[in-house]
């Protein structure tokens, strides 16, 4: 719903910036997004090199520290076999992030096939598409992703295509006006005129042009992803404890809440701090993008 | 005559052209809304033929917990029961006459019909639901008008405190709130029941991320409105800046909002699933969720398409709620 609202008209692809620019731009950062960028840093090493941030092993039993809350041993609590929330948190960030890019990879490639079917395939398919992407929207993200899991049954795939079916219609919409706009913008005209033909149009304009917006998109969808994926998985339909991955965390602390808050508040927070950032990030990819913060 | 047209309102005419209007508005929808609703069922059988697998074998193995290969004679009396040996279009129009009658099919797991089961639990999720828009929207305006174009602090505290609500996920938010008001400070009982008590938090669960994605749009609304020129001119006259933010402003920047509730009751039953299972409560939801678990589609499919039938009467209710809020709808 909102994601139609975050993409302008696009702009002709211009020449890169000069250094210069460049220069201004980071000077422009603004703390947001700096402060953003070093958590999804810090992210990203987690999920590549977990070991680097927390050598021990996240499935460690120690059953004489079990439920401790947040400590100097342990700066993130324990669970009910002491194992180190902190270890685990940063040991299940590489399966979170791949099923938050997962989910919305499919929903874009939905997205994609729709929306420039429904832009570039003539009034007939847009109307069709468009009718049914209208009926989707009857349906809310949590909705969808639930039908789907009823009918394949619950599992990581089911999880990672329920998510992205679920969040599809919106970036199909979004896409299609894009497409259509480009397609009707002076310069796709101009080169019609000049009698290129039409796959170099598609090639050189329309692509890149109806795409260039959705790197943003695409990042925002992400931090999306990672939140609905951790619902699915809270509601025990996505990856099973006792895998430390973000979802499960919070599936397993449910049946400590009133004993052991930590164990189901911080993979909590986790889980926002991270789409908080990705947000930021992506906002401001966006915004460079479009050519707004020139 | 006159005094009529002063304020630029017919008063005389203005009832008749009043309902005149909302039946040109609301009958398109209504049919646009039918459409919704049929292709909305359409689809949800599909996804009910496509399910991988035998459906009478799939049946009889949850029923049982097994996972074997039944044998013809097993198999025959669920797929009379069901009617599954009948050919794909003589079940959908099954389908569909059956929902015309308010037959939704019946439960593989629970062997009632649908519409008992969803009828029985309807209730507690609606009131859950409208309790929750509600709330949404007394937070949205009055946070609105506390902090949007006030000093600069106030309004940058207000718009993050926004942005923050809007991205908060319901489950976390509802443990935060057991953890803190029910398990911490012991306002409210941790297994709420359906009690009046047992519905602050779930209503807040689900109220405060709406309200923040709500806030946006009003406010975005109500500081484009504050700075046009009949809030000068209001002001002009004498008005008080409570006023002209009560009387003017507000009423421009809550139509954002009303367009979106229509969707908003939508999410917020599907987001009941979530508030209904963290706070033990029955509902829908909880339905919703065990249904799910158990692949009992006719149960899924019928909560599906009440869903979508509430969008549409939500979005019909928006509509004439528009009219009634907007006047410069009526004139033109």
């Amino acid at each position: 719903m909102t994601a139609s609202t975050l993409v302008s008209a696009p702009r002709p692809t211009r020449p890169s910036a000069p250094i210069g620019s460049l220069r201004a731009r980071l000077r422009n950062f603004p703390l947001a997004a700096a402060v953003a960028a070093v958590v999804l840093v810090f992210v990203i090493v987690a999920a590549v090199w977990p070991d680097l941030l927390a050598p021990g092993s996240p499935f460690a039993i120690n059953l004489s520290a079990a439920l401790q809350p947040p400590s100097p041993a342990h700066i993130l609590g324990t669970d009910e076999s002491g194992r180190d929330l902190y270890t685990r948190i940063i040991h299940g960030t590489g399966q979170s992030l791949l099923i938050g890019l997962g989910a919305t990879a499919v929903a874009f490639v939905v997205a994609l096939l729709l929306g420039v079917a429904a832009g570039l395939g003539g009034r007939v398919a847009d109307a069709i598409i468009s009718r049914a992407l209208d009926v989707f929207f009857a349906f809310p993200v949590l909705l969808v992703a639930l039908l789907v899991v009823a009918i394949y049954g619950p599992s990581v795939t089911t999880q990672i295509l329920a998510i992205g079916i679920g969040t599809a219609p919106g970036y199909a919409r979004m896409i299609r006006g894009q497409v259509l706009a480009v397609r009707n913008s002076g310069y796709v005209e101009s080169g019609r005129a000049v009698g290129h033909r039409y796959g170099r149009i598609l090639r050189q304009h329309i692509v890149p042009n109806a795409l260039r917006p959705l790197v943003g998109v695409f990042t925002l969808g992400i931090g999306q992803s990672i939140v609905w994926a951790a619902g699915l998985a809270f509601l025990g339909l996505g990856v099973a404890p006792p895998s430390p991955e973000w979802g499960a965390l919070l599936d397993a602390g449910r049946a400590f809440i009133t004993t052991a808050w930590w164990l189901e508040v911080i993979p909590g927070i986790a889980i926002i701090v991270v789409a908080l950032s990705v947000t930021t990030v992506g906002r401001y990819a966006q915004q460079l993008l479009e050519g707004a913060t020139d | 005559m006159t005094t009529a047209t002063i304020d630029g309102l017919e008063r005389p005419e203005r009832s008749a052209t009043r309902v005149l209007f909302i039946v040109r508005r609301i009958v398109p929808r209504m049919l646009s809304g039918v459409l919704v609703l049929f292709a909305a069922a359409s689809l949800t059988f599909l996804a009910q033929a496509l399910l991988p697998g035998d459906r009478a074998t799939l049946l009889l193995n949850q029923q049982t917990g097994q996972t074997i290969q039944r044998t013809a004679q097993e198999l025959a009396p669920i797929n009379a029961e069901f009617g599954f040996n009948a050919p794909l279009i003589v079940q959908y129009g099954r389908f569909i006459g059956g929902l015309l009658t308010g037959n939704l099919g019946t439960s593989y797991q629970l062997h009632k019909p649908v519409a008992e089961i969803i009828g029985e639990q309807f209730m507690p999720t609606l009131t859950l639901t409208v309790t929750a828009l509600l709330l949404a929207w007394v937070l949205t305006i009055v946070w609105t008008l506390l902090t949007a174009r006030r000093r600069r602090l106030v309004s940058t505290v207000g718009t993050a405190a926004e942005t923050i609500a809007a991205g908060l996920p319901q489950y976390w938010l509802g443990v935060v709130l057991l953890v803190v008001f029910a398990i911490g400070l012991k306002w409210f009982p941790v297994i709420g029941g359906t009690s009046v008590i047992g519905l602050v938090l779930p209503a807040f669960t689900l109220a405060i991320p709406l309200a923040g994605f709500m806030g946006q749009a009003t406010r975005t609304e109500f500081e484009k409105q504050y700075d046009q020129p009949f809030v000068t001119s209001a002001r002009m006259r004498g008005m008080g800046d409570v006023q002209i933010r009560l009387r003017h402003v507000l009423r421009h920047a809550v139509l954002p909002g009303i367009t979106l509730s229509g969707w908003a009751l939508g999410s917020l039953f599907s987001g009941a699933v979530i508030a209904e299972s963290v706070f033990a409560r029955p509902g829908l939801g909880t339905v919703l969720l065990s249904a799910v678990n158990s692949r009992d589609l006719p149960v899924v499919t019928g909560i599906v398409i009440l869903i979508a039938l509430l969008y549409v009467v939500a979005n019909i209710i928006v509509d004439i709620a528009y009219v009634i809020v907007d006047p410069r709808l009526r004139t033109s």
